[in-house]
C-alpha cells in the first residue's frame, strides 16, 4: 500500500508539476469557448446577402417579409420577365423571384434565378415567406383574418413528470438534454484524453527500459494501478479547476450583470408576470435547469466519470505495454479500445432524443457504453430506480474484470522489448495462469 | 558457510519454449559470480526468476536458506540488461523515487544518494534532469539505484555493455569495493575477459541447461592442453625430444606441447641442461572463450 501510494505521487507531482499543464488547464476552457463561440460569431459577421428581385405577375403579394441577408424588392420598371432575367444583377440585385398569374389561386410555376445554385437555407426561406403570404391572402379573401390568430394559435406545451406514486413535477426536456449532452461528452473527452495518457506513460516506461528496474520493488499490478490512480487524480485536479473556474466566471457575471440577473430571476419566479414570449420562454430554460436534481446528477457524473476511467484506462493501460520500440503495432491494439468509446458517444447522441427505448436501456447498462451513456440518459430518468443500480453494479463488475485481464496483459507484455506482439498470443496469456 | 543463494531444479517455460530446464547452483556469500552464455541461453530468464519477476514453474530458489520473495527480495539488487530511467525526471529525485520504492527511509536515502554523487563525481548533476547527462554518467546513475538499498546480493546484466574504457574501469573499481565491504555478485555478461579478471567462480548456461559450473581456476585446469610458452636469450639447439612437440618457435620464445607422461619438471630441466638464458617459463591454460566455445559446440553436435 505504502509502495502503490508512491507510484501515484510520482505520477501526480511529476504531471500537475509541468508548466505545460498548469497552462493547458487554464486555456482549455479558453480553447472550448473559442471553438463553440467561434463560428457563431463568425456566422454573424458574414452572411451571404441575397437581394432578391421579385416580378409578381399575380400581383397578389404587395410585401414579402424580409430576413437578415435576404431582402426582397418588387419590380417598379415594368419589364417584362426575360428582360428582367436578362437585367436583374445589372441592376444590383443577386437574384430573381418570378411569382406568375395563379388560376384559381394554384400557387405554380414560381421561379428563383440566380447566377449561381441557390443554397438550401435561401430557398426554404423564400419558401416559407411566400407561403405565410399566401395563408395571409386566402384568410384575406374569406374574411378570416381577424381570426388568424384562433385558427393557427401558438402553443407552448408543458411538459410534466407523473404517474401512480411519483410526486408531480415540472418537465424540463431542454434542460434535460443541455445537461445530458454536456455530462455524456464531458465522460467521453475524459476517457480519451486520460485513458490515451495512461497509455502513453506505460509506453514511455516500457520504451525508456525502466520497468524492469521498478518492478523488482512493486509488482507489475501495482505499478499499473498505482499509474492508473494517479493520472485519474491528474484529471481530478483539472477538472475541479475548471469547476471552480466556472464557478468564479459565474459569480462575476452576477456582480457585473447584477440588476439583469435579479429581473430575471423575478420573471423566473413571478410567473403570472407579464412578459414577451421570448423572456418567457427562456426564463422558463433557465427554471428547467433549476428543476433539474443538479446534486444526484452530480453525483451520478463522478460516479461515472472514475468507473468509465478505471474500465478504459486499464485498458489503455495494457495497450501501452502490447507497445513496441517502433510504436507501430500499437495502432492495432488501440483501435479496440477507442472503438467502443466511439460508439458510445454516437449511441449517447440518440439516446439523448429516444431516452426510454430499448436502446437507450441496454446502452445505458452494458458497462462499455453505459460510463457515457447513463450520465447522458440520468436528467431523463432523474430518480436512482433499479436500472441506474444494476448499470452501476455491472460497471463496478466491470471494471473489476478489465482491470483484471489488463493485468495480465500489462505484467507479460512489459516485460517483451522489439519482438512483434500477435494478438493470438496475448488471447494466450489472457487464459493461461 | 552456508551459501547466499542456492537454486535447486528450476525449470520454467514460456508456452512451448523451454527457457530453463532443471537449473542447480550455489552461489556463495561474498564472491563475485560469473553467469555466462551465448543470446537466448536462459540468463535474463534466470535473473528475473532469482529476482521475483517472473516465477519457476518447478524448483526452488533460495536467498540465505529462505525461499526468495516478498520482503526476501528486498536484500537483493538488479540492474537489468534493458536498463533506463524516467528522461526527464531530476537525478536525485528520482534516485530518492526508486530508493523509497526499495523500502529505504526518506533521510536515510537522502544521506546515501549525497554520499554516492560525491563519490561518482555527479554531484553537480543532482538537480539536473536525465536527459541532460551524458550516457556514461547515465550508467552511474543506474548503478547508484542499484546499490542505494545496500543490497546483500548484487545481480548486474551486462553491466559494461554501452561503457566507455574510463566508465568501466569505475564500475570494476566499484564492484570490487562492494565485495570487500561483504556484498555477493552476480554479473552476467558476454565479455569473458572481464570474467576471467573478475569472477572466481562462474556458471554456463546454454539452450536452458546449466553447462558447466564452477571455479574459473579448475575448469581452466580441467581443460589444459598442456601447453608451455618459453621466453628465453639465446640460441637453442635443436630441440629435439619424443617428451614433447614444438608448436611455435621463433626467436626468443617458443611454444611447445607435453605428452602425456613428461611432466613440467621434466621440461624444466630438459630446458636448463640447453645453453640456454630462460626469462619465463609458463603454462598456458586455455582462455574461458575456448573451453566455452568447444563445450557449447559439442552441446550443440550432441542435441
Amino acid at each position: 500500500m505504502h509502495k502503490i501510494w508512491l507510484i501515484i505521487m510520482r505520477e501526480y507531482i511529476t504531471r500537475v508539476r509541468r508548466p505545460s499543464f498548469v497552462l493547458l488547464t487554464l486555456l482549455t476552457p479558453v480553447g472550448m469557448a473559442t471553438v463553440i463561440l467561434l463560428p457563431l460569431l463568425l456566422f454573424n459577421l458574414d452572411r451571404e446577402t441575397q437581394r432578391i428581385l421579385v416580378l409578381d405577375e399575380s400581383g397578389l403579394f404587395s410585401d414579402l417579409r424580409d430576413t437578415t441577408g435576404i431582402y426582397f424588392s418588387f419590380d417598379q420598371s415594368g419589364m417584362n420577365r426575360d428582360s428582367l432575367e436578362d437585367r436583374y444583377e445589372e441592376m444590383g440585385y443577386t437574384a430573381f423571384l418570378y411569382i406568375p398569374r395563379m388560376r384559381s389561386g394554384e400557387p405554380r410555376g414560381l421561379e428563383l434565378l440566380g447566377p449561381r445554385q441557390i443554397s438550401m437555407a435561401t430557398k426554404y426561406y423564400v419558401e416559407s415567406v411566400l407561403e405565410s403570404s399566401m395563408e395571409r391572402i386566402n384568410l384575406q379573401r374569406l374574411g378570416l383574418e381577424p381570426l388568424q390568430h384562433r385558427i393557427r394559435p401558438n402553443i407552448d406545451l408543458e411538459t410534466g413528470i407523473t404517474g401512480k406514486g411519483r410526486h408531480r413535477q415540472q418537465g424540463n426536456a431542454f434542460a434535460a438534454t443541455v445537461v445530458g449532452y454536456i455530462m455524456g461528452f464531458s465522460i467521453y473527452v475524459v476517457l480519451l484524453i486520460y485513458g490515451t495518457m495512461v497509455m502513453r506513460g506505460v509506453v514511455e516506461e516500457k520504451s525508456n527500459r525502466i520497468v524492469e528496474v521498478i518492478i523488482t520493488s512493486v509488482k507489475p499490478f501495482q505499478l499499473m494501478m498505482g499509474k492508473i490512480l494517479g493520472i485519474g487524480a491528474v484529471g481530478l485536479t483539472q477538472f475541479s479547476v475548471w469547476l471552480i473556474l466556472g464557478a468564479v466566471v459565474q459569480a462575476l457575471l452576477g456582480l457585473l450583470f447584477a440588476e439583469e440577473m435579479t429581473r430575471f430571476q423575478l420573471i423566473t419566479r413571478d410567473e403570472g408576470l407579464e412578459s414577451s414570449a421570448e423572456i418567457g420562454r427562456m426564463a422558463r430554460a433557465y427554471a428547467g435547469f433549476q428543476g433539474l436534481p443538479l446534486m444526484r446528477l452530480f453525483a451520478v457524473f463522478g460516479f461515472y466519470f472514475l468507473g468509465g476511467y478505471l474500465l478504459y484506462s486499464s485498458l489503455f493501460a495494457a495497450v501501452g505495454a502490447l507497445t513496441n520500440d517502433d510504436g507501430g503495432d500499437s495502432q492495432l491494439y488501440v483501435f479496440p479500445v477507442t472503438l467502443p468509446i466511439i460508439l458510445s458517444i454516437i449511441l449517447m447522441i440518440f439516446v439523448i432524443q429516444h431516452p426510454n427505448s430499448r436502446m437507450a436501456f441496454w446502452a445505458s447498462i452494458i458497462p462499455l457504453s453505459s460510463p457515457i451513456v447513463m450520465p447522458a440518459r440520468m436528467p431523463f430518468i432523474g430518480v436512482f430506480n433499479e436500472e441506474v443500480a444494476l448499470s452501476m453494479g455491472l460497471l463496478v463488475l466491470g471494471f473489476i474484470g478489465s482491470t483484471a485481464l489488463a493485468a495480465r496483459i500489462y505484467r507479460t507484455g512489459i516485460l517483451l522489448y522489439g519482438k512483434k506482439i500477435r494478438p493470438l498470443e496475448v488471447w494466450r496469456w489472457l487464459w493461461h495462469r | 558457510m552456508s551459501p547466499l543463494l542456492e537454486l535447486r531444479s528450476v525449470s520454467k517455460r514460456y508456452g512451448g519454449l523451454k527457457a530453463l530446464h532443471e537449473v542447480s547452483f550455489d552461489v556463495q556469500k561474498g564472491t563475485v559470480f560469473g553467469l555466462l552464455g551465448p543470446n537466448g541461453a536462459g540468463k535474463t530468464t534466470l535473473l528475473r526468476l532469482v529476482t521475483g519477476i517472473l516465477g519457476p514453474d518447478s524448483g526452488s530458489i533460495l536467498l540465505n536458506g529462505q525461499i526468495a520473495r516478498g520482503k526476501v527480495l528486498s536484500r537483493i539488487g538488479y540492474m537489468p540488461e534493458e536498463r533506463g530511467l524516467y528522461r526527464k525526471m531530476g537525478v536525485s529525485e528520482q534516485l530518492l523515487y526508486l530508493a523509497r520504492l526499495k523500502g529505504v527511509e526518506s533521510a536515510l536515502a537522502r544521506q546515501r544518494i549525497a554520499r554516492w554523487l560525491e563519490r561518482l563525481q555527479l554531484s553537480e548533476w543532482a538537480k539536473r534532469p536525465i536527459e541532460d547527462l551524458s550516457k556514461g554518467m547515465q550508467q552511474k546513475v543506474q548503478f547508484i539505484s542499484t546499490v542505494l538499498h545496500e543490497p546483500e546480493l548484487l545481480i548486474l546484466d551486462e553491466p559494461f555493455s554501452g561503457l566507455d574504457p574510463i566508465s568501466s574501469q569505475v564500475l570494476s573499481d566499484e564492484l570490487d569495493m562492494l565485495r570487500q565491504a561483504g556484498t555477493t555478485v552476480i554479473l552476467s555478461t558476454h565479455r569473458m575477459e572481464q570474467v576471467q579478471e573478475l569472477c572466481p567462480e562462474i556458471a554456463l548456461l546454454h539452450r536452458g541447461r546449466l553447462l558447466l559450473h564452477g571455479f574459473v581456476k579448475q575448469i581452466r585446469e580441467q581443460y589444459k592442453r598442456h601447453l608451455f610458452e618459453v621466453e628465453y636469450i639465446g640460441e637453442p639447439g635443436a630441440l629435439d625430444h619424443s617428451g614433447f612437440e614444438v608448436l611455435e618457435q621463433s626467436e626468443e620464445r617458443l611454444l611447445v606441447h607435453l605428452e602425456p607422461g613428461f611432466s613440467n619438471r621434466d621440461f624444466l630441466s630438459y630446458l636448463l641442461a640447453q645453453e640456454l638464458e630462460l626469462r619465463s617459463f609458463r603454462e598456458i591454460l586455455p582462455p574461458l572463450n575456448e573451453i566455452f566455445i568447444q563445450l557449447i559446440q559439442e552441446s550443440s553436435a550432441h542435441a
